[in-house]
């Protein structure tokens, strides 16, 4: 454990270094939330997939393919196409309003496109909740990475890691998040490969391993659609690619950008970085099951992380990987790429749903925080927001980080992407339209996955038995509230920056 | 105008997927998402009413590839394990090197590639300049 030890520390000096860096830049709550809109493509690019994906791809993802198999990589093989789709639906159309608009936020463009309030405050209130799911998403990898490590209990862990974010976010703002994610999106973008073909060693093989499972454990484990069956394997497919547009983690990115050519090649950067995360998730989740469907794994079972593993908390996978079949050096780069990924990742969160806080709302109720207001209350209510983070860590971070990371995608797909990804493409969206798709996309996911986190008999009768994702089924028809409801009310006079910015 | 032929095209499939999921038909979820996605895909890819052609050709193969893939991993039996290609069984190996792989070369790549023809030209920028008074810094 010294060695790994002795290269996270070396790696988090490095991070934070970039986040003192950052502190320094920061001057102004534009430099804070929307890293002062100069940014270069590559910043925006792997900001981008490490938005995207962080904690919930390196720990959740391993964890639930070692518990549902092959079928769970539809959560993460949309990355190869979905920047596209984010970049093309929503890329021109967002940075051309940045222009014309004072925009900070995914609210403020809800507020440009309808000049509604109530729309506007609904987008913020979605995205405060999404945000803090997808924060808890992070903790609670963090948490896991760390606790085997240094011998923490899980909630420690958590209470440990929310304090180091917490700091982080404070005094760097957007800044600190954006250079960190250029550099540990990198660095961790390639240990992905090296991890991937320790895997392929250790497992005697792509071939030798599908085998395996196949007879060891089941063949619909290696199968397409995992033990999760199509109906919800092909739900999460739509969802984590379309449903980007409604992600404002990757949408308010588009404001950062300095030159709007400079969105060519953002796409494809960030789709390579996310399809070598991709290949880290598929390797270390089938190798570790592997391991221990041939009982290599009993041998080791005096490892706090290894007893945990077999104990039925699968996001453990990781850490027997690396602490077992991995080089130390090797291993630690990438524990301290994951604890890294996870603080710029849970950064950029807390730095959005804080814009929400005190940008957002107050303007719904027609209140303007002076710009030094801003970044006062904004560091305030970080702290806020981190409280929430940590009980909702305790509560869902156990029941595994990639279906809390879903909760949270889901959330922010079925309530924002029809308003944000269609609107913006269609002049006879109406704001009613939008006020109705939101209400309806946050609310029914909130209600689906709370009924299905907490058991309740209106969804174990109705909606288990459909085998369905609750993020798509909300999604689907938030996409058919939108639309009918934009025919049935009348469409309003766009203003004309408005339209130059829809005609682009 | 073009757009909302899309967006019709978008509620029928949007609606479609809705009875597929609530009738429990993967097969009908299987047709009907592609072209969800594709006709949104078309949305922001249309420039005064048109679609360029490397766009073109890149989502229509993007729909094959979708609505073919996933089919194909519909009406093939997983529950029986007979042999791998290319180190998967062969569902998954459409999975891998079909509906993950390919989608990045054909249209990922080809966004890049056809950005200044289909995307965003320097005429859209001037055009928006002259209709706002905003000058876009171009660096």
């Amino acid at each position: 454990m010294g060695v790994i030890i002795g290269v996270i520390i070396f790696y988090m000096c490095i991070v934070l270094g970039i986040g003192y860096w950052a502190m320094k830049k920061t001057k102004s709550s534009s430099d804070f939330f929307v890293a002062g809109k100069q940014l270069g493509i590559l910043a925006v690019a792997l900001a981008s997939f490490s938005a995207a994906i962080s904690g919930f791809v390196f720990v959740g993802g391993p964890g639930l393919e070692y518990k549902l198999g092959i079928g769970t990589l539809w959560l993460t093989f949309p990355t190869s196409i979905s920047f596209m789709m984010a970049w093309l639906i929503l890329g021109k159309k967002m940075r051309f309003l940045a222009e014309v608009r004072d925009c900070m936020t995914v609210s403020d463009a809800i507020y440009a496109r309808y000049e509604s309030k109530g729309a506007s405050f609904l987008a913020a209130i979605a995205s405060l909740v999404g945000l803090i799911l997808y924060l808890a998403t992070q903790i609670s990898a963090f948490a896991f990475i760390l606790s085997p490590i240094f011998g923490w209990s899980f909630k420690t862990a958590v209470l440990i890691g929310m304090g180091i974010v917490l700091a982080y976010s404070v005094a760097g703002g957007m800044l600190a998040g954006v250079y960190t994610d250029v550099f540990q999106g990198s660095i961790m973008a390639v240990a992905s490969i090296f991890v991937f073909a320790y895997t392929l060693l250790h497992g005697g093989g792509m071939s030798n391993m599908t085998s395996t499972l196949a007879q060891n454990v089941a063949p619909e484990f290696v199968g397409p659609f995992g033990l999760v069956g199509p109906g919800l394997a092909m739900g999460w497919f739509f969802c984590l690619s379309i449903g980007i547009v409604g992600q404002p983690h990757i949408a308010h990115k588009f404001y950062m950008i300095k030159d709007i050519k400079k969105l060519k090649w953002g796409p494809t950067i960030a789709a390579v970085a996310g399809m070598l995360g991709g290949l880290l998730w598929l390797g270390v989740g089938l190798v570790v099951r592997y391991k221990t469907s041939i009982g290599a794994l009993d041998a080791l079972s005096s490892q706090e992380a290894v007893k945990q593993l077999l104990a039925g908390n699968s996001d453990y996978a990781i850490a027997v990987f690396l602490n077992n079949y991995t080089p130390k050096i090797l291993a630690g780069i990438i524990y301290a790429g994951i604890a890294s990924a996870v603080m710029s990742t849970a950064d950029s969160f807390i730095n959005l749903a804080s814009a929400a806080i005190v940008r957002d709302i107050p303007k719904v109720f027609n209140k303007r925080l002076k710009a030094n207001q801003e970044l006062k209350y904004g560091r305030f209510a970080v702290v806020i927001l981190s409280v929430l983070t940590v009980v909702i860590s305790f509560v869902f971070g156990k029941s595994g980080v990639a279906i809390l990371g879903a909760f949270g995608w889901g959330t922010f797909a079925a309530a924002l992407a029809p308003a944000l990804g269609i609107g913006l493409n269609w002049k006879r969206a109406t704001k009613e339209a939008a006020f109705s798709s939101i209400l309806v996309g946050l609310s029914l996911n909130l209600i689906l996955e709370i009924g299905s986190k907490t058991g309740a008999a209106f969804y174990t009768k109705l909606f288990k038995p459909l085998g369905i994702y609750n993020g798509t089924f909300s999604l689907v028809i938030s996409i058919i509230i939108f639309i009918v409801v934009s025919y049935l009310t009348s469409q309003s006079k766009l203003k004309d920056d408005m339209l130059a910015v829809m005609d682009a | 105008m073009k757009n909302d032929l899309w967006v019709k095209v978008l509620l029928v499939g949007a609606i479609i997927m809705l009875i597929a999921q609530v009738a429990k038909l993967p097969l009908l979820f299987a047709i009907s998402f592609p072209v969800v996605i594709s006709a949104w895909m078309i949305l922001g890819a249309l420039r005064k009413n048109k679609l360029g052609k490397g766009l073109k050709f890149s989502i229509s193969i993007l729909y094959c590839i979708w609505t073919i893939g996933f089919v194909a991993m519909n009406l093939i039996d997983h529950s029986v394990f007979n042999g791998t290609v290319l180190g998967f069984m062969p569902g998954t190996a459409i999975m891998i090197y079909i509906v993950w792989l390919l989608p990045f070369f054909v249209g990922t790549l080809v966004y890049g590639l056809r950005f200044d023809k289909d995307y965003l030209a320097d005429e859209d920028i001037k055009k928006f300049e002259n209709k706002t008074d905003e000058s876009i810094n171009l660096n």
